[in-house]
């Protein structure tokens, strides 16, 4: 049973090793190599798991001494920043080859990831935080019974009235509201410094 | 436990409750609350929805996501994911064998190929699966390449084919072999005055053809101008531009696993491919109304950029840049230019008008005009060359021949004069010869004086900086264009040179009248020397540049004038470069850090010795001279 008060970045600092870092990376991995994919340009699939790596070394790292600023989206930002430059890097690294119908479309995105305020950047923060909620809600949803999750489906995802969902359910209203609160408690303290 | 007996907890407190951010102990207390409380249960049913909770609603109508393929908005500019390898259907295909990537855009991915049965070289641009999803879409495509096809011009890459396979569709287009435009900027910054004009110049050729058979190309830009070896330049992309604008993801991104659409502002600006840097106003506006004139205006664009190293606009985000284009003037060129001849900014400043009716009407215009300016001026016009360097030539050769000849026909008179009495005459060439070395010598140790405390404008006499002889090669000049030979010699006849002669001549002539020649040797004798002194100081004055093994430039003397110095550079398998070095009068400008084999624009540049020197440019850029040895 996880330590309820604790979200999962704190579990990490705390537990550098422990099962809460493999969740971060079977959360975070799948989202990296997707952006690595678009933004990277031609990776082979053998420097895209690279990079993969050195982002998440990178993370693994920093987060002890990641402060986190209390600004939304900090963690996002900063992970947004570390996977640009790594991306950089690896691009600066390799012997370019002559990209001469490339229009440098590449160049130009990850440059505009590097600026927090851009669009690009607005959008990446977007699909992250909505990947993550989702992938989040799966990963916490084994910890409730089916009908407490089914009642903060109806409720808190599609906005449907207490007491109707109650009266389909079998549920007092009660309960209903009860579990809507436990559950959006639980993935607001799991997911706390990843999304704000 | 009597709800009603218990105090309500606060609004806040509810909501807080509602949202899930109260913590076990504080919800724990409301939730006992709320057993027995149906108003306060009825509040907290009303209460609104935060940020946090909007997230997870946002995503709510989709399915589970596979974790393979995280959820996309920009699937749709950028290729899919998925491995890059060649998609089995073009490794396979019957008649192009795939031979390498040659780079990624924003609408696919681009791959030298070869005809089999043609065995010509060729470049298949693979369409973005997402673009292509849409059959209306796709037959669209076709036709805008069909009309493409139709162009075939030494100045637009030719398309030949627009083909399916599997359910990939690809563009067949002709190889170019070269650098993109903006590459080279990036490589080397911005491109000397005559240099710009010339793509320009090309790209506008183009464009006219293209015109003439009613069809606009919409994205002129610099990514899509490529300059092969050779200098020539050649348009991409002519028929794409559309496909791309209409595609782009004002729908969201069909074809990538459900995505709810954000803020509509958001996606718009998200679905440009790269920024509006080069974009006419009419064309943000309406993109279907834009004809050749938005061309041009994006051509001026362009021209700016090839000039100045960067677009009219450079500063702001999608939007921003696009009510500039509307709205402001870009700053003038000469801002970043000081070379810039004013005939250029004017036609730059007529490309970048906001009425379109008030551009040039076609893009031979545009042409004209750069021809027309092109005649004014063979070099950069530097800024106290107000005159042009043609006429300063004439001017200055003319007066030097003035000057010689006088002097030879001085001494002819003097001799044809005097002839019998001879000491006369001796005395007068004696006093001749003692005047040009007095008057020579003092003119140029006042020049050197002045030259040292920083006063002379144009920076006559020796500079203070020689280190004398260095180690490494002492590169001579090579330069295979004549003409630039020629202008570098006539620049070498300065007005120093000249001086340097005349005192030498009544140096030599003193000496040898001393050493107790006849007065016809002594005055053969001083002519040889002053001949000499003219020759020795202009052989000292060329620019003698080495390539240290550093990869920095030496230069070892600076001419007078721009000079221009063709130079082998090592690992430049181009060729040649033009190396035109740039010091300020007395501030000679170092500028930045070398670069391995290749000199970059801003090489580290060590001036050892500068003998009146105006102002030289460094500035690299490979041409198609050949190679000469180091």
């Amino acid at each position: 049973m996880p330590d309820t008060s604790a979200s999962l970045l704190d579990r990490i600092r705390l537990h550098p090793d422990g099962p809460s870092w493999k969740r971060l990376v079977d959360l975070y991995t799948p989202l990296i190599q997707g952006w690595l994919r678009r933004f990277g340009g031609a990776l082979q699939s053998h420097d895209l798991d690279d990079l993969v790596q050195d982002v998440l070394g990178q993370v693994i790292r920093g987060l002890p001494t990641f402060q986190h600023s209390h600004r939304a989206g900090a963690f996002r930002c900063w992970l947004r920043t570390i996977a640009v430059h790594r991306l950089l890097a690896f691009r600066r690294a390799q012997k370019s080859r002559p990209m001469t119908y490339g229009d440098n479309s590449i160049d130009e995105e990850l440059a505009q990831l590097e600026d927090p305020e851009s669009d690009l950047s607005t959008l990446w923060d977007q699909e992250h935080d909505q990947y993550v909620l989702q992938r989040l809600r799966e990963l916490i949803e084994p910890e409730f019974n089916a009908k407490s999750w089914q009642s903060f489906t109806r409720t808190a995802l599609k906005g449907e009235r207490a007491a109707a969902v109650a009266a389909d359910l079998g549920m007092t209203v009660n309960a209903v509201l009860l579990a809507k609160s436990r559950v959006l408690r639980r993935l607001r303290q799991e997911s706390r410094g990843l999304i704000d | 436990m009597n709800g009603v007996g218990l105090s309500h907890p606060d609004r806040e407190q509810l909501a807080a409750f509602g949202l899930g951010r109260l913590d076990e102990t504080a919800a724990a207390t409301v939730q006992e609350h709320l057993e027995d409380c149906t108003l306060c249960r009825t509040i907290l049913e009303n209460l609104p929805a935060d940020s946090f909770v909007a997230k997870l609603q946002a995503n709510a109508s989709t399915e589970s996501v596979v974790p393979q393929e995280a959820p996309t908005l920009t699937n749709a500019i950028l290729p899919l994911a998925g491995d890059p390898g060649v998609p089995p259907e073009l490794a396979q295909h019957p008649r192009y064998r795939v031979l390498e990537l040659l780079g990624i855009g924003g609408m696919g991915v681009v791959y030298k190929a070869e005809h089999l049965l043609m065995g010509r070289l060729v470049a298949l641009k693979v369409i973005n699966r997402a673009l292509t999803g849409d059959p209306a879409a796709i037959e669209r495509f076709r036709r805008e390449v069909r009309s493409a096809a139709q162009l075939v011009h030494p100045h637009i890459v030719t398309a030949y084919d627009a083909e399916q396979a599997g359910d990939i569709h690809f563009l067949v287009m002709e190889y170019v072999e070269g650098d993109s435009l903006d590459r080279l900027v990036k490589r080397q910054g911005p491109l000397p005055i005559p240099l710009a004009c010339d793509c320009v110049r090309q790209a506008a050729l183009g464009l006219q053809y293209a015109f003439q058979h009613g069809m606009v190309h919409r994205d002129i830009k610099p990514a899509n101008l490529i300059r092969t070896p050779e200098g020539q330049i050649k348009i991409l992309d002519f028929g794409l531009a559309r496909l791309a604008r209409d595609s782009a993801p004002a729908a969201g991104a069909p074809a990538a696993g459900g995505f709810a659409t954000p803020a509509p502002g958001l996606t718009q600006a998200g679905a440009m491919l790269g920024t509006p840097d080069y974009m006419a106003p009419e064309q943000a506006a309406s993109p279907q109304s834009a004809d050749i004139r938005a061309d041009i205006y994006s051509l001026g664009c362009t021209l700016y950029y090839l000039v100045t190293g960067q677009p009219p606009f450079p500063t702001g985000d999608a939007i921003d840049k696009l009510i500039a284009h509307a709205e402001r003037t870009p700053p003038p060129l000469t801002q970043f230019r000081l070379d810039a001849p004013p005939e250029l900014v004017r036609i730059v400043e007529r490309m970048l008008a906001k009425d379109p009716a008030q551009r040039y009407p076609t893009p031979a215009d545009v042409v004209h005009a750069l021809d027309a300016r092109g005649n004014a001026a063979e070099e950069p016009a530097l800024p106290q060359n107000a005159g042009g360097p043609p006429r300063r030539h004439w001017r200055l050769v003319a007066s030097m021949c003035a000057a010689c000849g006088g002097l030879i026909l001085v001494s002819a008179l003097i001799v044809l004069i005097q002839r019998g009495r001879e000491e006369t005459l001796n005395d007068q060439l004696t006093m001749l010869y003692s005047v040009c070395a007095v008057m020579g010598g003092t003119v140029l140790v006042c020049q050197f004086l002045l030259g040292l405390l920083g006063l002379g404008h144009h920076g006559d006499g020796i500079d203070g900086h020689d280190l004398g002889g260095e180690p490494g090669h002492a590169e001579d000049v090579h330069d295979p264009n004549h003409d630039a030979h020629a202008t570098g010699f006539v620049r070498l006849l300065t007005v120093r040179t000249f001086i340097a002669a005349v005192a030498f001549f009544g140096l030599g002539g003193r000496a040898a009248d001393a050493a107790g020649f006849q007065p016809a040797q002594t005055l053969a004798l001083a002519l040889a020397a002053g001949g000499g002194a003219l020759l020795l100081v202009a052989w000292l004055m060329r620019v003698l540049v080495s390539l240290q093994s550093d990869g920095s430039v030496r230069i070892r003397r600076a001419v007078g004038r721009a000079g221009t110095v063709y130079l082998p550079i090592p690992g430049h398998k181009a060729g040649l470069g033009k190396v035109l070095l740039n010091v300020q009068n007395r501030t000679m400008e170092y500028q930045a850090v070398t670069a391995e084999d290749t000199l970059e624009t801003g090489s580290k540049v060590v001036v050892v010795a500068v003998l009146g020197t105006d102002t030289v440019e460094v500035i690299l850029a490979p041409t198609a001279e050949n190679v000469s040895h180091v």
